[in-house]
C-alpha cells in the first residue's frame, strides 16, 4: 500500500500545476500581509488607550452637532459604544500581529486550498481513464479497492500539505511583516457582531480552521467521488468546482425554506460550514447543533465513500 | 502446476440482450506465441479485458499459470504482463518514473539493475530520462513491452500490438517476441493484420461475431496431402495444358498462357507432372508453389462460416 501511495504522490509531483497550486497559496499569503499592512493605521506609537479615548470625545462632539440625521446619528452611537468597550475589555483595536493578520486573511485563504483539492482529487481517477492508464493501472496485481484507496489516501496527505502550506507561510509572512505577537491577544469576536464578546486571537484562528475540515473533507470526498463516477477529467473536475461554488447559494436557498421544510434539514449544504458553531450566535436554524450538522456530516461522508468504492469495483473499464 | 500458462474456459460476455463473446474456450503453453484473429470488432479486445479483469465476466473462468483469476486474482495478475490497446503513460512523467511507477507494484522486488537491463533491451536507454510526451509511438511501444516484461511474467498479452508502428518497429517488436517466447513466456496477441500474424504466431485461434471459430492451426505444415498452388514455367503452355488434360485428367488446370501453368497439386502430384512435361519432351525451367497464407486460410475459414450460417 505504501507503494501505491508513492507512485500517487509522484505523479502529483511530477505535474506543473500542483507547484503552481503551492506557489500561489505563497504569493497570496504574501500579497494579503501586504494589503493588510497598507490598510492598518499608521503606529502613532502613542498609547493605544489615549487614542481611543480621544476617539470617543470626538464622536461625542460629532454627536452634540445639529445637522446630524438618525443613521448617522446610530451609526457613531455604534462606533462610541465599540469604543468604550475596547477600553472596558483592554482590547487594543490597532492591535497588528501575525495573529491578528492570519485571523483576518488566512482564514480566508483556506478556500484556495479547497479550490485546488477539489480540483486535485475530482482528476485523481478521472484523468487514468482520460489518458487511457487506468487500464495499465488495473492489470497489476492489487485489489481495484486497494489502488483507489491509495488514491484517496494520498488525496488526503495532499489537502494537508496544501493546509499545512498554507498555515506556515501565513505564520512566518505575519511575523516578517507584523512581528511576532502574542498568541493570547484578546480581539473582540468577529463572528459575533454586535455582541461585543471577546475572544483569544489564537484560539480564534485555530477554531476557524479546526471546525473548517469537516466541511472541507466532505467537499474533497464529493470531488474524489465525480472522479471515480465520469471518465471525462474535464467533465468531473467542472461538475465539482460547479458544487463547490454553488454551495453556497443552495445553502441559501435551503435555509430560506428549512422553516416550511422539515426534510430540508437533511441535505447537506447547510451542514457544510461548521464555523458559525463557533461563538454560538449564529443559528443556522431551530434546533441545530454541533453535534447534529457533525452526524449529518459524517453520514453524508460514508455514503459518498461507500458509493465511490462500490462503483469502482464493478465498473467495466472499457475506454 | 499446468503447463498452461493461460488457461480459459467458456468465456462469455453479454451485454443486455447481445452476446459479445460467445463461450470462448482455448489454451497457450509456454514458449507458444498465440495469435487471436478476427476482423474489428469481433470480440478479440473483450476477450482480453476478461483476462486481464479490466471488465467482468458473463461467465467462464481464467487460469494464469495456474492462479484462478476470480479465486486469487492477485496471484494470477502478478503472473501477467500486458499491453491492453495503446501503450499508454503517464505523459507528463520521464520514461524512467513510468517504469519506476511499475516496477513499485510489481509482487517481487525488482532492482535498479532489472530495471537498466530492462531498459537496454528495448533500447530506450538514450530517452529514458526524457518525458513521454516527447516519445514517438514506436517508443512508446517499447516503453510498453518494458512495463511488461519488467517482473518476468509468465504470460504476456499484446492487443493490437503494432498498431501504428512503422516496418522497422514492428520487425523489432517480432524479434522480442521470438526471443521471450523461447525463454519460456506464453503469449497472447491479438490483432486483424493477418500478415502480420503469419510471421509473429506459433498457432492462432479465428474470432468472429464473439465465437471462435477455428484454432490451434499450426503455420508450418508440410504435410505431404496439402495442396498447394504450383506453376511450371515452360517452353510452350498450351502444349503443357493438353498433356495434363490427357494424362492427368484428375489435376485442376487453374490457368496457363503460352509460357506457363499453374495447377493445384500435392508434393506428390507436382513431382509427377514435372517427369510428365520431361516424358514429353517439353522444357521446364522453373517450378514455383504459392503457399496459402494465412491471410487466405483467414477469408477461407470466415467465408465458409458465412456459407454455412446464410
Amino acid at each position: 500500500m505504501i507503494s501505491l501511495v508513492k507512485n500517487e504522490w509522484m505523479k502529483i509531483f511530477s505535474k506543473a500545476s500542483t507547484y503552481i497550486f503551492i506557489a500561489f497559496l505563497l504569493v497570496a499569503a504574501l500579497g494579503t500581509a501586504i494589503i493588510d499592512m497598507k490598510l492598518s493605521p499608521e503606529q502613532s506609537g502613542k498609547d493605544w488607550k489615549q487614542e481611543v479615548k480621544a476617539d470617543i470625545q470626538e464622536q461625542e462632539k460629532a454627536l452634540k452637532a445639529k445637522d446630524i440625521g438618525d443613521d448617522e446619528k446610530a451609526a457613531i452611537m455604534e462606533e462610541m459604544e465599540t469604543n468604550k468597550q475596547y477600553l472596558a475589555k483592554n482590547i487594543n483595536p490597532d492591535l497588528s500581529t501575525n495573529w491578528t493578520y492570519m485571523a483576518e486573511w488566512t482564514v480566508t485563504l483556506t478556500s484556495f486550498v479547497t479550490l485546488f483539492v477539489v480540483i486535485v482529487c475530482s482528476s485523481m481517477v478521472s484523468s487514468e481513464f482520460s489518458d487511457g492508464t487506468i487500464k495499465q493501472l488495473l492489470i497489476r496485481p492489487y485489489k481495484r479497492w486497494k489502488i483507489l484507496l491509495s488514491k484517496y489516501i494520498t488525496s488526503l496527505l495532499f489537502a494537508a500539505l496544501l493546509l499545512v502550506s498554507l498555515l506556515i507561510f501565513s505564520y512566518l509572512i505575519g511575523i516578517l511583516f507584523f512581528g511576532n505577537g502574542s498568541y493570547s491577544d484578546k480581539m473582540l469576536d468577529p463572528t459575533a457582531y454586535g455582541s461585543f464578546s471577546t475572544v483569544v486571537v489564537g484560539t480564534y484562528v485555530v477554531d476557524m480552521i479546526v471546525y473548517w475540515i469537516p466541511g472541507f473533507l466532505v467537499i474533497m470526498t464529493i470531488a474524489f467521488m465525480l472522479s471515480t463516477l465520469f471518465k471525462n477529467q474535464a467533465l468531473a473536475v467542472g461538475i465539482s468546482i460547479f458544487i463547490l461554488f454553488a454551495s453556497t447559494t443552495l445553502n441559501m436557498i435551503i435555509q430560506s425554506f428549512i422553516g416550511k421544510y422539515e426534510w430540508l434539514k437533511f441535505v447537506l449544504f447547510p451542514h457544510l460550514d461548521l464555523r458559525g458553531y463557533i461563538s454560538g450566535t449564529m443559528e443556522m436554524f431551530d434546533g441545530a447543533t454541533l453535534g447534529f450538522s457533525m452526524s449529518i456530516l459524517v453520514v453524508y461522508y460514508f455514503i459518498f465513500l461507500a458509493l465511490t468504492f462500490f462503483v469502482f469495483q464493478k465498473k467495466d473499464i472499457t475506454n | 502446476m499446468s503447463d498452461a500458462v493461460l488457461k480459459v474456459q467458456s468465456l462469455t460476455k453479454k451485454i443486455g440482450n447481445a452476446t459479445i463473446v460467445d463461450n470462448v474456450s482455448f489454451e497457450i503453453k509456454n514458449n507458444e506465441i498465440f495469435g487471436l484473429l478476427g476482423p474489428n470488432g469481433a470480440g478479440k479486445t473483450t476477450i482480453i479485458r476478461m483476462i486481464t479483469g479490466l471488465i467482468n465476466r458473463t461467465g467462464g473462468s481464467v487460469m494464469i499459470n495456474g492462479n484462478d483469476l476470480d479465486k486469487d486474482f492477485e496471484g494470477a495478475m502478478s503472473q501477467l504482463g500486458a499491453i491492453v490497446e495503446n501503450p499508454e503513460f503517464y505523459k507528463y512523467m520521464t520514461g524512467r518514473k513510468n517504469i519506476l511507477h511499475y516496477a513499485r507494484m510489481s509482487p517481487n522486488d525488482i532492482s535498479n539493475e532489472r530495471i537498466e537491463e530492462v531498459i537496454k533491451l528495448v533500447k530506450l536507454d538514450h530517452a529514458i530520462d526524457k518525458k513521454v510526451k516527447t516519445y514517438s509511438l514506436g517508443m512508446r511501444q517499447r516503453l510498453g513491452v518494458a512495463q511488461a516484461i519488467l517482473h518476468k511474467p509468465s504470460l504476456l498479452i499484446f492487443d493490437e500490438p503494432t498498431n501504428g508502428l512503422d516496418p522497422q518497429g514492428i520487425r523489432e517488436f517480432r524479434d522480442y517476441l521470438k526471443v521471450l517466447a523461447s525463454e519460456g513466456v506464453g503469449i497472447l496477441i491479438s490483432s486483424h493484420l493477418l500478415s502480420e500474424m503469419q510471421l509473429m504466431c506459433d498457432s492462432f485461434a479465428v474470432i468472429e461475431k464473439g465465437k471462435l471459430i477455428h484454432t490451434k492451426e499450426h503455420m508450418v505444415d508440410e504435410k505431404t496431402e496439402t495442396i498447394h498452388q504450383v506453376s511450371f514455367a515452360v517452353n510452350d503452355g498450351s502444349l503443357a495444358n493438353k498433356i495434363l488434360q490427357e494424362q492427368y485428367a484428375d489435376i485442376s488446370i487453374l490457368k496457363f498462357d503460352a509460357n506457363t501453368i499453374s495447377v493445384s497439386a500435392t508434393r506428390e502430384q507436382t513431382a509427377q507432372i514435372n517427369r510428365l512435361f520431361n516424358g514429353n519432351e517439353l522444357d521446364v525451367y522453373e517450378i514455383g508453389i504459392t503457399r496459402k497464407s494465412l491471410e487466405d486460410k483467414f477469408f477461407e475459414i470466415t467465408e465458409q462460416e458465412m456459407r454455412e450460417s446464410v
